[in-house]
């Protein structure tokens, strides 16, 4: 009962601070007439005509949403899969070190007017320049996850006659899952940067675009309502990413919670 | 040396006189090579019979647990070999079951602790029905009944390593290894978990090598005790063990001739670290862990 009555109470702080500057912003902006910064209710108004819903299913369903998911899905399935080799090869992990550590430094969106040229504009680049995008972090925390279960765990796997292959999908994978996702959680957030950014210089529809144009049409409303359904988007993707993160690692947080204890 | 050292040709025999089903002979394992070369496991030779329950002591850095993994198949030996049941250790194998020391990090934490137990079994492709039921015969086996659906880490340390010996009985071993198994516990429970592997012995009939750097424990659990010398570690004594089963946590410990013995080996093992006081014997303890197995 008072671990309930603690979580509703920080669940109610968390939440007042964004209702209250929401808030204060509404009734700030209440008559305000400059063009940069438009009432909070015109915003919201604008919102509502453009994005429900015709908006949101040709904008953001159509174009924004299904880059972003085809690039992530991409980008983290290619990541587990080379980070779990670099983490089990030494050899892969030396070959292949020299191009993920410059993939790792160079900022994604730097690669957009180089791969603009080279592939063109449409799905195929966006999706493109999300995987790039999603793919590093996932990479690297992969093996590194690996890298790190303890042998200790590996020796008892092999003890009791678990073949390579078992030993690494029973044993390794499930092992290195708290930090794989880990990089996927960073994936999750650059993901949606890339989505945003690319929409907005190699395309001429999704939500990115969407921003870009109104503030070339000099519509600040317009902007405003765009921004509101990044925010948006980025929410519910980040929900939807806690939500499989608890159910996989539930057990993670438990046995943090004791390590060391006993 | 004196005249009780068990040369490496003459293996010392099992007290019962039965089959040996563990045979080790010559066995040596060298870590690293040329100037670096750490000598975890000198040569060492014995036999334990089946059935019987036989603890190794040593002094600390002797290579007590590189040689449970060379027994395990873990490690492959750099000079002799090991056999069960005649057939020479090249790997692991089914019919012998190793208990680590830290259970916390032999047991996996995103299992539950019936799935610890069946893992193994579930490596072995064992018909679902088999694998419960055995799961459940060994924790009801090892007082878990009832904890099944918990995860490991929310059991005491106690209970941890009562889940990992689940483990080993659910495997049906003919040879249970065990490196320190109770190290990690306090007195207590330490005291319960010694009956309980001295039980599962006698329920069972497994062969039990059990290694501890307690002498008491040793003599308390054993039918025989192998002590061992420093690095280059051989045989240096196999004392066998005067007491009848069950053993019994207050009338065993205060047994005369339980206090005869735990002195005798505390002895010898007191003169074989003072021997080699200062040498690089008690700094190396780190060479035991594993390094490119």
């Amino acid at each position: 009962m008072i671990a309930f009555a603690k979580r509703a109470r920080l669940f109610a702080l968390e939440l007042i601070v964004p209702v209250a500057l929401l808030v204060l912003w509404w009734f700030a902006s209440k008559d305000s007439t400059s063009p940069y910064f438009p009432p909070l209710s015109e915003s919201w108004q604008e919102f509502k005509n453009v994005y429900i819903w015709d908006g949101f299913r040709d904008d953001v369903l159509a174009v924004s949403l299904k880059h972003f998911i085809v690039g992530f899905v991409v980008g983290v399935s290619v990541g587990f899969a080379v980070g779990l080799l670099i983490g089990l090869s030494d050899r892969a992990r030396r070959n292949l070190a020299p191009l993920t550590e410059f993939f790792r430094a160079t900022p994604i969106v730097a690669l957009i007017p180089a791969a603009l040229i080279m592939v063109g504009p449409g799905m195929t680049l966006e999706a493109g320049l999300i995987a790039l995008g999603t793919n590093w972090s996932v990479m690297l925390n992969t093996a590194d996850g690996v890298r790190g279960v303890d042998p200790v765990m590996i020796d008892s796997a092999r003890a009791y006659g678990l073949s390579r292959s078992q030993q690494i999908r029973k044993i390794i994978i499930p092992a290195a899952m708290p930090q794989v996702l880990a990089g996927v959680q960073v994936a999750v957030a650059l993901g949606i940067a890339v989505m945003v950014v690319a929409n907005m210089f190699v395309s001429t529809e999704g939500i990115g675009y969407r921003v870009v144009e109104a503030q070339v049409n000099f519509d600040p409303k317009g902007s405003w309502a765009g921004i509101f359904m990044i925010a948006l988007i980025g929410l519910v993707i980040t929900v939807i990413y806690n939500t499989i993160h608890n159910r996989l690692l539930a057990w993670h947080r438990g046995w943090r919670g004791t390590a060391g204890t006993n | 040396m004196d005249t009780t050292t068990a040369s490496a040709s003459e293996a010392p025999a099992p007290a019962a006189g039965g089959q040996p089903i563990l045979q080790v002979r010559d066995l040596g394992v060298t870590y690293g090579s040329g100037k670096d070369a750490v000598h975890a496991v000198g040569n060492l030779t014995f036999d334990v019979a089946a059935g019987e329950f036989v603890c190794i002591v040593g002094p600390s850095g002797c290579g007590k647990t590189t040689l449970l993994k060379a027994l395990a198949g873990l490690i492959t030996p750099t000079r002799g070999e090991a056999a069960i049941s005649g057939k020479r250790v090249t790997g692991p194998r089914p019919d012998l079951a190793l208990v680590f020391q830290d259970y916390t990090r032999s047991l996996m934490p995103w299992l539950s602790v019936r799935k610890n137990v069946t893992f193994p079994l579930e490596a072995k492709r064992l018909p679902k029905a088999e694998q419960h039921e055995r799961a459940q015969a060994a924790l009801d086996e090892v007082g878990l009944t009832g904890f099944e659906d918990k995860y490991p880490w929310q059991l005491s340390g106690g209970m941890q390593q009562r889940v990992a010996i689940a483990r080993a009985v659910a495997y049906q071993p003919s040879v249970l290894l065990m490196d320190e198994p109770f190290a990690a516990v306090d007195a207590q429970v330490r005291a319960d978990l010694e009956d309980l592997v001295l039980r599962v012995q006698r329920d069972t009939d497994v062969t039990v090598l059990l290694v501890t750097h307690d002498i008491d424990e040793s003599v308390y659990l054993g039918r025989r005790v192998i002590a061992l010398s420093h690095r280059p570690t051989t045989v240096r004594r196999s004392f066998d063990v005067p007491l009848p089963y069950p053993r019994n946590q207050l009338t065993t410990r205060a047994d005369p001739a339980f206090i005869d013995l735990r002195t005798e080996v505390l002895r010898m093992i007191q003169e074989e670290r003072l021997a080699h006081a200062g040498t690089s014997g008690d700094v190396v303890e780190g060479a035991e862990r594993p390094q490119g197995t």
